[in-house]
Order: structure tokens, then sequence, then C-alpha cells
């Protein structure tokens, strides 16, 4: 990374670090939402911007690991982190995993369509049945926390504790999609997306490529989704539904899909956008839906290439 | 199950078959014809239900809502094609799921701005009221009759219009290959606008036509678009013949999932579509070049 | 006799009622060029498509050496030893000239999608091999360019150069030519005459300058059947032949 880049970067840093110490609790988690956010669009692009692949059910992977949580949860105590996060972590893996085995094997148009099915299916297993309160949800009465021979080493009821801990693992994430993209992996991916047919015909294994990378990115949105539903305090099927899914995408058209940090920048525009228009009107949804519908219309390229007009492109490393 | 309620929960089925055909014809047609993947397609089979409502509420007519429904859809379509969908051709898919989602969005507060978030119910038309007995103890509603009745009616001069007529040959043909029919120069703006309209149309008569027999809910939109999408997937994008076979499937095994395994129901549908996905990915009748 | 590298067995492919490979029996070995010809639609590319994998045959065998590789997925193809360039030009446009090349590399390499940044030292290995790759095509002053903003012929070129870097024992070349210029077309040709060493090269082509600059062996296709093949100069005799190709003219007496 060049020079100039890397002190933007740590100045930004430094900034989100010191965010909670100078700002009412109330933006602080705000904050904290946006980044979980950030995450789960990040987790995204891996699928989307890097793979070319159009998942609507990833929304299903973040929803998943809530309700991990949610029964794994003690009812009057917090649950323990160190168990119940690498828990949700897995079982949105290997729902990706599955998912991924089978919806990978169609293209295209039929990828859509057969995740969108996918992720309905979990909704409907989660609303029809009983398993976690059906269509009423359930609450998670208590924030997990960090302990250690019964010392609490993070309590994540404190608003500013929680906030640092989704930053370090937005961190982490943002670090481990940039190891990801620029490893062999990350430019077979590419490939896979710029010309399938080039790709395959050179002989590199498309669908193990890709399932891995559904994988991975299933994973990291079931990371967001455990910390969504930890701060939100409660499940209900709608986090699994396919508007979750469809809002993850807007994220990630609206940051642009070429850089691993850039959905950050399009869940912060989509979150502040919603803020704002819920303060305006009553129909804030209606409003939304015009403004998405111009952005696809007017910057195909979303805010990159907004951004790539007034800054001449960098060659990427 | 006694073979009088297997022939109500199959011809329930069949009714249930016959209506998703009908919203999955109009979705597959958009897409294997236009290219363009609408997501907001179960949002006319919802507004179609609460226009409905409201005209039959007016007038006291549910033919009245039937002709006025249909109409208002064809209409709103051509405006839509024009405004927005046209400019979706040829573009990314995440581009036509983001375009719809936005849509469905503007779509469903328009709704909500006109008739509330209200549940609503809509009268069967007088002489369409009542049942006839099937058996001593068992009776099935004329109504659900009737519709079946419609729909393959409908579904009828569907498969009419695309196997004798010259619009429809191009949508045969479109199906097949959409890249050669426009390389041929065959497709012009005002059939694309006519057949997103008819899509639009199709989908808002099934919302019509059901209103009376299931409740008119904000969130019957959602359920529909999945349900269709299934159904296309099935088929096979493009082929309105594998929309029948996938919708009657669909309609079997949701029927008949709902009476023997109620809680597994909704699952048993992605299961069927699961099995058939792997079996051939790109639908029972798909084409290959999509 | 030179080792056989690729052999199909009554090769077939039906689509629907056109039969549009009809029982191609051919054999490709090791330092030969091998140039099918024939008139359009003649089943030439479905006939790369199936060897190459893309497409699955109706009936019939491949061998790659002793091996039959009819149940082998074209990904594992390009694995195995089949390199093919495509009648349109088939790269990664967004990248650049050097990327596209590593690329190649990258497909043979020992672990193609590592998820973490090679080492150095393989890291300068694959930099080299995609080096001498650019090299043998001339490419390697375009090293940097932005692929899709080569000219048609350093595209094509390109794509060659991919295809030999993946160091494949069979080269199937699609009407290579195709849209290049007088000066560009000969400097592929001499290039595709190296190609031959130790490898097996089928070369379909409707140039026919070229074809008999460069083919050892040669085969005509019409209506997907095999109508004549053997040595070039045989072959252009051949009664059969000639009244597939409208006139003599095109065959160059």
């Amino acid at each position: 990374m060049r020079l100039g880049v890397r002190a933007i970067v740590c100045l930004l840093l430094l900034g989100a670090i010191v965010l909670p110490l100078s700002v009412p609790t109330y933006y602080t988690q705000f904050s904290t939402k946006v980044l979980i956010l950030g995450i789960l669009a990040m987790a995204l692009n891996l699928v989307v911007g890097f793979g070319g692949l159009v998942s609507m059910c990833h929304g299903a992977f973040f929803g998943l690991a809530g309700y991990v949580l949610a029964l794994s949860a003690p009812k009057y105590e917090p649950a323990a982190l160190w168990l119940t996060l690498p828990l949700a972590v897995a079982a949105a893996a290997a729902a990706a995993l599955l998912i991924g085995a089978l919806s990978l094997r169609t293209r295209g148009v039929y990828f859509i369509m057969v995740t969108l099915a996918f992720g309905e299916m979990l909704f409907y297993l989660f609303h029809d049945t009983n398993i976690a309160g059906g269509s009423d949800g359930t609450f998670i009465n208590l924030k997990p926390e960090l302990a250690l021979f019964g010392a609490t080493i993070l309590d994540l009821e404190k608003a500013r504790v929680f906030y640092w801990v989704v930053l370090a693992f937005a961190v982490l994430t943002l670090v481990l999609l940039y190891v990801l993209t620029r490893a062999p992996f990350g430019r077979a991916l590419a490939a896979a997306r710029d010309n399938e047919r080039r790709a395959r015909s050179l002989g590199f294994p498309i669908y193990r490529l890709r399932l891995t990378a559904f994988t991975i990115s299933g994973a990291l949105a079931g990371l967001a989704g455990y910390f969504a539903a930890a701060q939100f305090g409660y499940v209900a099927p709608q986090m699994l539904g396919w508007h979750q899914s469809a809002i993850a995408l807007v994220m990630v058209v609206l940051g642009g899909q070429s850089g691993v940090a850039a959905p950050l920048i399009g869940a912060v525009i989509v979150m502040g956008l919603e803020e704002w228009l819920k303060g305006v009107t009553e129909h804030w949804k209606l409003a939304e839906g015009l403004i998405i519908i111009a952005i696809v219309l007017a910057f195909p390229g979303g805010v990159q290439s907004l951004i790539d007009r007034v800054i001449p492109e960098r060659s990427d490393g | 199950m006694d073979l009088a309620t297997f022939a109500v929960q199959l011809l329930n089925g069949v009714q249930y078959g016959l209506v998703l055909f009908l919203v999955a014809s109009g979705l597959t047609l958009v897409f294997g014809i236009l290219g363009v993947i609408n997501l907001a397609h179960g949002a006319f089979y919802m507004l179609g239900a609460y226009v409905a409502y409201w005209i039959t509420l007016k007038t006291g007519s549910f033919f009245a809502a039937l002709a006025g429904g249909v109409v208002i859809a064809f209409i709103a379509g051509l405006a839509l094609e024009r405004a927005f969908i046209k400019r979706l051709y040829g573009r990314d898919h995440l581009s036509q799921v983001l375009l719809s989602y936005g849509l469905i969005l503007v779509l469903d507060e328009i709704r909500h701005i006109l008739f509330g978030k209200d549940v609503h119910s809509v009268a069967a038309p007088q002489f369409l009221q009542g049942s006839f007995r099937l058996t001593e103890v068992l009776s099935y509603p004329n109504y659900r009759l009737a519709i079946c009745v419609f729909c393959l009616a409908v579904a009828a001069a569907i498969f009419f219009v695309i196997r004798k007529t010259r619009i429809g040959m191009i949508v045969r043909a479109g199906a097949e290959n959409r890249d050669m029919t426009r390389a041929l120069g065959i497709r012009s703006d005002l059939v694309n606008r006519l057949v997103f309209a008819t899509g639009i149309m199709l989908a808002a008569l099934a919302g019509i036509v059901v209103a009376p027999i299931s409740t008119v809910y904000p969130g019957m939109g959602d359920q529909m678009l999945i349900l269709s999408f299934v159904v296309v997937v099935l088929g096979g994008i493009g082929s309105v013949t594998g929309a029948a076979i996938g919708a009657l499937l669909i309609g079997f095994a949701d029927t008949f999932g709902q009476v023997l395994f109620p809680a597994a129901a909704s699952i048993s549908i992605y299961l069927v579509m699961a099995v058939v996905l792997l079996w051939r990915p790109h639908g029972i009748l798909g084409a290959r070049d999509v | 006799m030179a080792e056989i590298a690729l052999r199909t067995a009554a090769l077939t492919k039906r689509f629907g009622g056109l039969v549009a490979v009809n029982d191609v029996s051919l054999e490709l070995s090791l330092g030969e060029i091998h140039a099918v010809i024939g008139p359009n639609g003649a089943g030439k590319t479905t006939f790369v498509n199936l060897l190459s994998g893309e497409l699955k045959p109706t009936s019939g065998a491949i061998f790659l050496g002793d091996r039959g590789i009819i149940t082998l997925k074209d990904d594992r193809r390009g694995l195995s030893g089949i390199g093919r360039s495509y009648q349109k030009t088939t790269i990664f446009p967004a990248a650049t000239v050097f990327e596209n090349v590593r690329l190649a590399v990258q497909a043979h390499s020992a672990a193609p999608l590592a998820l973490m940044h090679r080492t150095a030292r393989d890291g300068l290995l694959l930099h080299d091999r995609a080096n001498a790759a650019l090299t043998t095509v001339n490419l390697q002053d375009r090293a940097a360019a932005r692929a899709g903003a080569l000219s048609h012929g350093e595209q094509r070129q390109l794509e060659i150069a991919m295809v030999v870097a993946t160091d494949p024992k069979v080269v199937l070349l699609d009407e290579p030519l195709a849209g290049m210029s007088q000066s560009e077309s000969r400097r592929m040709v001499e290039f595709i005459r190296t190609l031959r060493t130790g490898r097996a090269v089928l070369l379909v082509e409707h140039d026919m300058d070229a074809v008999f600059a460069v083919a050892d062996r040669l085969t005509v296709m019409a209506d997907g059947k095999v109508i004549a093949s053997g040595a070039p100069d045989e072959v252009r005799l051949h009664p059969a032949v000639r009244a597939a190709y409208l006139g003599a003219e095109t065959l160059h007496t």
C-alpha cells in the first residue's frame, strides 16, 4: 500500500477507536450496528464483487448465526462468547457449505433464484416450526461475555466494549479478506468471474473454488449475525429473510464492488440514509426504494465509480 | 387418507398449481424474452388482490374488479416498462435484482398509503358461492372449481398465442436463444412493452382470482414471489410448458405436504427443487443458454 | 512412428435430429501439426469442443495417451495437458497481459487455489515462467498493458501464450488466424510451426496458405464426417475433397 493510503487508513482506524469516547452512547450503538452490517456486506462482496455471483441467501447465514446464539444462550445468564461465537459461525459455515454445494451447480439467473429459494427455506424452517418461538422469535436477555475462571474480561453489556469488540472483528475481517483476495485463491476467483470459460480451460477447478469462497463468505456473514442478534437482544425470522439479503446487496453495490473495504462505505451510506429518511417521513421506504432505483440507473458502479471519476484509477496491487 | 379426502386434496393441488402457473408464466416470459429478473413480480400479485378488494368494495361487483384490475395492471405494466424496465435490458443481473427490489419497496409503500396494512377478505361472486357435493360428507367449493376452469382457460389462451401466432413464435425463439432473436432484429420496443405488461397482468390476475379464497394481506406478494421462482427454476427459464409442469409439481407438493407433514410442508417444496436441480441444473425444460 | 498423444474413436455428437459430428476417428501425434479443414458447418468447432470437454459426446471415445477421458470435465482436461484457443479470443481483458499469463501458470502450479500469498521463492518461479511464455510470443514489452487494450492480433498472441504457459501435451487451435492482418498471420504461422516440438497440435483453419505451410497431416471434414485424411499433398488431390469445396481454386493446385 502506498504511503498516502496507509496514512489515511491509520487515521481512520484511530478515529474509529476513539469514537465511543467522544460521542453519546446512541451514536456508539449506531456505529456498532453499521460495523456489523459492514461485516455482512464485506462478506457478501467476496461472492458478489470478487466472485461475480449474485447470492440472495446471505441473510439466511446472518440470521442463522443469530438464532444459534439465541438457542445456546442461557436464559438468565450471559452466554459464553468463546463458546457461542465459534458455534454460531460454524453453523453459518455449514449452512453455506450445504446450500453452496447445491446452488453452485447452477449458473446465472438460476443461481440467483435458487439461493433466494434456499434462503427462504431457512426462513420457513424457523417461522413455521417451534424451534425458536416460530414467527414470534426469541429474546436474548443478556449480552454474551468473555469470562475466564469466573472473572469477566469483556462485558458486552457496556456499549463501548461491545463496539470495540465488533470493531476488532471488523478489522480482522478486512485483513482476512485482503489476504484472501490477493492470494492465488482470490486471483483465480476473479479470473473465473471475468471469463469463466478461459478459467476452466486453463484447468482451475471452478466448482471447488467458488464453494470455498461461498463457505468463507457465509461464515463471515454468520459472524455479523451473531453480533447483530447480541446487540438487538432478539431474533425473529425476518433476520433470515430475503429482504435482509437484498439490503446487504444494496450496501455492496453502493460501496462499489472492487475493494475489500468498499462495502463498509456502502453500509455507512445505507444506514445513514435510513436514519435520515426515518426522521423525515413515515413513508421512508418509498423514498429508499426510489433512491435505490435512481442509483442503479445512474451509477452502475456505485460509489466506486464516483470516486474513480474524481481520483484517477490506481493500479491494483 | 380416504378416497374423498384424497380427491379434495387433488383438486386443491390442481387449483393451487393453476394459480401458480399464472404467476410463474408471467415471470418466465419476462425473464425468457426480455432477459430481466424481476423481483417485483410478487408485488403485482399482491396489488392485484388489493385492487380487487377495493373495486369490489366500491362497486359491489367482483367482475368489475376482475376487468378493472386486469386493465389497471396492464397499463401499469406498460408505464413501468417505459420508465424503468427498458433501461435494464442487457444489464447485469445484480442491477436488475436491485432495481426490482427498489420497486418492491416503492410498490409496498404505495399499497400502504392507499390501502393500509390491514388484512382483508373479498367475497366471491354470488352465483359461485356455495359448494357441490362430492360424497355424502364432503363437498367442494364452487368458486375453487371456477378458479380451475378460469385458469385453464387462460392457460389455453397462453398456449394458443405461443404456439399459433407470430408473436408466440417470437416468444419461443426468444426463450431458446435470446441473442439470436435480438441479432435478427425481430424484437421491437412495442413487443417488449407488451410482453412485460402481459407478464405483470398475469401476476395481478392471479392475485385478483385468489382474493376470495385467501386473505388479502401485505406479505402475500413475498410468498408468491419465492414460489413462482421455484416453479420457474424447476420448469426452466423461458419455458411456459416447463412452468406448467413445475407449477403442478409444486402445487401438489405443497397441498399434500400441508396435509401429510404440516410442520415440514414449506420445506418440502425446496427439497423438491433441490432434488430436481441435482438431476437437471437447468430445470426440467430449460435451455442451456441463459 | 510418432507417439499418439490424443485420439478419438467413432466420436459422434447429436443435437436432436442434427448430427454435428459423425463417427470421427482421428489421431494427434507428438511433434505433428494436424490440420482440420472443411466448409462452414462441417462440425470442426463442435469437434474441438468435444476434445476440450466443453461438450459431451453422444457416443464414441477419446483417449489421452492410454487413458479414456470421455468422463473428464473440461477443467480437469485442462489440467491433464490439453490446451485450447478459441475462435473468439478468450482472455481476461480487465487484467494486465502479465497477469493473464501468470494465471495460466498458476493453474498448473502446486497450489493453484492457495488461500495465502505464496512464498517468495514460489512466486519468483511463477514470475519467471510467465515471462518466458510472454517472450515466446514476443509480448514481453506489453506485459504491463491491460489485455483489453491490445490489438486483435496481440490478443490472439496472448491467448496462445497462455495456452503454452500451461505446458500442454496437446494444443487445440480453433481458427487462430481469424481476423489477423497479413503480417500478423505470417508471424503467427511461424509461431505455430514452433509449437509442434514435443506437442501434438490440432489446427482448425480456413486460411489455406497457412494450412499447407505448416500441416504435417490434413483431415477434411464436411457435414460432420471425415471425408479424407492423410498427407496434405495427397488429400488436396482427393476427388471427394475437391467436390466438398466449391471448385479447385480454393485448394491451390
